[in-house]
């Protein structure tokens, strides 16, 4: 099963990822919106994506109180099903990868954000020129 | 909130501390100006008193983001920045990437306006609605990357995004810049000066609102077309691979390379200010992206060996190889870079630094000065540790740098004899690194530029026929492909008219000038599509075009009414009288009379007053900006019958 492989040596910091990611999903730009982080120190321009990795752990699953946190079996992607979440927030502590966060949409409705590798076809991969993204 | 919404402008009174956030949802205005350059530029004739002095605090500095900015089009992410130039006393845009843009958006303020002058050092602080103005007595001093890295920490946000003036700008060098994400600069016409001059050290944005567009699957499709487009470009990945520089070889060998301050046109042992040395001798680092640029034609380097071990800096550009290498007569990669890191964090234009420096040699050269002037600093073309030093003395005002922190025009008035005629400027702006007596076209573009001469107005690679998308592009303008040819005067006005239209369109929508002007990946019909699928108002080509027309206008109205014409389009005096002397070239002249020739039609295209070269109150009538015949006319008085 293709996973996200991230090169952060390859990152140049442009968030075009990021605002892919945030438009696939709805429809507006904001980094908030986006399943996607740029970490890194400007001043040493090492930049770091930052997104669900599809790991092996799945520590985010394990702990969820209420399985509001599946795997979509032919993606492989961490799913979370909005009406089972309780916004307990103890996905992202779990996640040692540091690719769970609690955001608003543009309703401003809260919810948690992880990359569900759109439907297999992942857009912030497609938009990455310099290959720090791939999914293979 | 542009683009979707309209423009929302943010306005900021220092004297006053008074702030007023207001909307521009007249659609006409939107459509005329196209947002960003264009839409701040008409809000400054509408608003502003021109004739003001640069330094008064009434005159304001406005950074205007990109139409485009903060939405997935590549190489969207750019912001002008508009203000009246201390250095040439007349209306200067300048332009810079980085990701303060995107910051001022999600913000939600397409222009920030910043009028009035602090009576102590001060800062801006937004957080969406929220806008302060704080003290920052505490952070005057401070260069660019220990701003960045106090306020990130201050406000525990790593997202926070930064403009600010290093102790270059604090101090009011003339070629003080401001500068975003750290090594990004609006570089050029001392807009660092000004914001030193309102005691404004930054504005620190952090914005967590959405930009919408009016019609996202048409915006989306349009997006997919051009970034395949930008994909099937070779130009692209040279960009990437090897940045700006990546031309320096092939420039050098066909002799318009310009050296030692514009005497010769050619370096020997060029291989190491080339942007394939940078890569390969592992210089380099990493590559920084514009916000939303997957280009990356940005550098990053660091020195881990030698004298300058520890340097680390973004760049080196194309400008700053050439400025302080073969400009000031070095092809040592390690004293550019070294200089390069003073520019960045103490905050100075590389090309106007550079060309201080190359203009103090030739002046030892000369005769006209010792090295007593510089305290004993050898000033030998070359010398690497006088190149490195003089930047840094320029910044802090010690020495000998505080003589040449006043520009080269007024520190060849004050060294007087005849060093005007090696003061490589005109209109007070210190000429880019391009040897304009190998490239007509470009020595129109430099002698009517607004800023003066240099090539962030206008961008015309296409002319030296280099490649075939840019000969194609000669073909569209002319009619033919025989024009892509640098040596001669003809169709020069028209290919340069074509070039500022669609730069000033890019600008305003906030597209880089390298997808516009110098790849030809994005043109006016892909502009017309993002600009009518993003904020819903259809426009044509056409549309496109003549809007960046309108801004060069409005420019030029600006240019009458602070009191220039014609008489001030000129170019260096060296290129227009001294013929260069290498092995390419030889003889070659930016004489009198062509560039008065090619100033005539290019004056003609635009409709203007050929005695004057400033606009007739007819054609701006004509070009749908009736709202400023009466202050215009006021300030500029032109006969009728034209």
């Amino acid at each position: 099963m293709k996973k996200i492989i991230v090169n952060p040596k390859l990152c140049s910091g442009c968030n075009t990822c990021v605002l892919n990611c945030s438009f696939m999903h709805h429809k507006a730009f904001s980094h908030k919106l986006s399943n996607i982080r740029i970490i890194g120190k400007e001043e040493r321009a090492s930049f770091k994506p930052t997104l669900c990795i599809q790991c092996e752990e799945r520590n985010c699953v394990k702990v969820c109180p209420v399985e509001a946190i599946s795997i979509n079996e032919e993606t492989g992607a961490v799913i979370v099903n909005k009406d089972k979440c309780i916004l307990c927030e103890m996905c992202i502590d779990a996640c040692e990868h540091n690719a769970i966060r609690n955001t608003n949409d543009t309703n401003n409705n809260e919810y948690i954000a992880i990359c569900d590798l759109c439907n297999g076809d992942p857009h912030c991969v497609k938009f990455c020129r310099l290959g720090a993204l791939k999914y293979e | 909130m542009l683009p979707k919404n309209g423009a929302t402008i943010l306005r900021v009174n220092l004297s006053t501390k008074e702030i007023e956030k207001r909307e521009i949802t007249d659609q006409e205005v939107l459509k005329k100006t196209l947002g960003g350059r264009g839409l701040a530029t008409y809000i400054y004739i509408n608003e502003y008193d021109q004739t003001l002095p640069p330094e008064d605090e009434s005159s304001p500095i406005m950074f205007a983001t990109g139409l485009l900015t903060s939405t997935m089009v590549p190489c969207s992410g750019r912001t002008s920045i508009i203000f009246k130039s201390p250095v040439t006393k007349s209306f200067f845009k300048t332009n810079v990437g980085g990701h303060f843009g995107g910051g001022l958006k999600y913000a939600g303020y397409d222009i920030l306006i910043v009028e009035g002058k602090s009576e102590t050092p001060c800062y801006i602080y937004i957080r969406d609605d929220k806008v302060e103005i704080l003290d920052a007595s505490d952070l005057w001093g401070m260069d660019n990357r220990e701003i960045n890295a106090e306020l990130r920490s201050r406000y525990n946000d790593e997202e926070l995004q930064l403009a600010n003036i290093g102790p270059a700008g604090e101090n009011q060098v003339a070629f003080a810049s401001i500068h975003a994400s750290i090594y990004n600069a609006a570089a050029r016409g001392g807009g660092g000066a000004v914001m030193g001059s309102k005691n404004l050290k930054c504005i620190a944005v952090h914005g967590t609102k959405c930009v919408e567009i009016a019609r996202p699957e048409e915006f989306y499709n349009a997006v997919t077309r051009i970034s395949a487009k930008m994909d099937q470009v070779p130009g692209v990945k040279g960009l990437t691979m090897y940045g700006t520089s990546i031309g320096i070889e092939s420039t050098n060998a066909i002799g318009a390379f310009p050296v030692k301050n514009f005497q010769e046109n050619q370096i020997e042992g060029v291989e190491t200010l080339t942007g394939q040395y940078i890569v390969d001798s592992g210089l380099l680092k990493n590559r920084i992206g514009c916000y939303t640029c997957p280009v990356s034609c940005h550098r990053f380097c660091t020195i881990d060996e030698g004298k300058y071990k520890g340097t680390f800096t973004g760049g080196p550009e194309y400008e700053t190889l050439s400025s302080f290498g073969g400009g000031c007569g070095t092809t040592d990669t390690y004293t550019v870079l070294k200089a390069n890191e003073y520019c960045n964090i103490l905050g100075m234009d590389v090309i106007s630094a550079g060309a201080m420096i190359q203009w103090l040699m030739e002046c030892k050269q000369r005769g006209v000065v010792t090295d007593e002037i510089a305290d004993g600093l050898d000033l030998s073309w070359g010398n690497g540790d006088t190149i490195v030093e003089l930047t840094r003395r320029m910044a802090y005002r010690e020495g000998v740098g505080d003589l040449l922190a006043n520009g080269v025009k007024v520190a060849s008035e004050i060294i007087g004899k005849d060093s005007y005629k090696w003061a490589i400027q005109a209109k007070g702006l210190e000429q880019s690194r391009v040897e304009t007596r190998a490239a007509f076209g470009y020595a129109l573009a430099f002698a009517i530029n607004s800023r003066g001469p240099d090539h962030l107005n206008t961008e015309p690679l296409a002319e030296f026929g280099g490649d075939a998308v840019g000969v194609e592009v000669i073909k569209k303008i002319t009619g033919s492909e025989k024009y892509a040819y640098p040596h001669t005067t003809e169709k020069r006005p028209e290919i340069i008219r074509w070039h500022e239209d669609i730069y000033a369109a890019g600008d305003s929508l906030g597209i880089c000038a390298f997808p516009t002007t110098a790849q030809f990946w994005m043109d006016e019909s892909d502009l017309a599509e993002l600009f009518s699928a993003s904020t819903g108002i259809d426009v044509t080509e056409e549309d496109i075009l003549e809007g960046g027309r309108r801004t060069i206008l409005m420019e030029r109205i600006c240019v009458g009414m602070m009191g220039f014409d014609r008489n001030d389009d000129k170019l260096p005096w060296r290129l227009m009288n001294e013929k260069l002397k290498g092995a390419k070239h030889d003889n070659a002249i930016n004489s009198h009379e062509d560039i008065e020739m090619m100033k005539d039609r290019y004056y003609e295209l635009h409709q203007w007053d050929v005695t004057s070269g400033l606009p007739t109150k007819e054609i701006i009538k004509d070009s749908n900006l009736e709202e400023f015949v009466e202050k215009y006319s006021k300030y500029v008085h032109i006969k009728e019958e034209y």
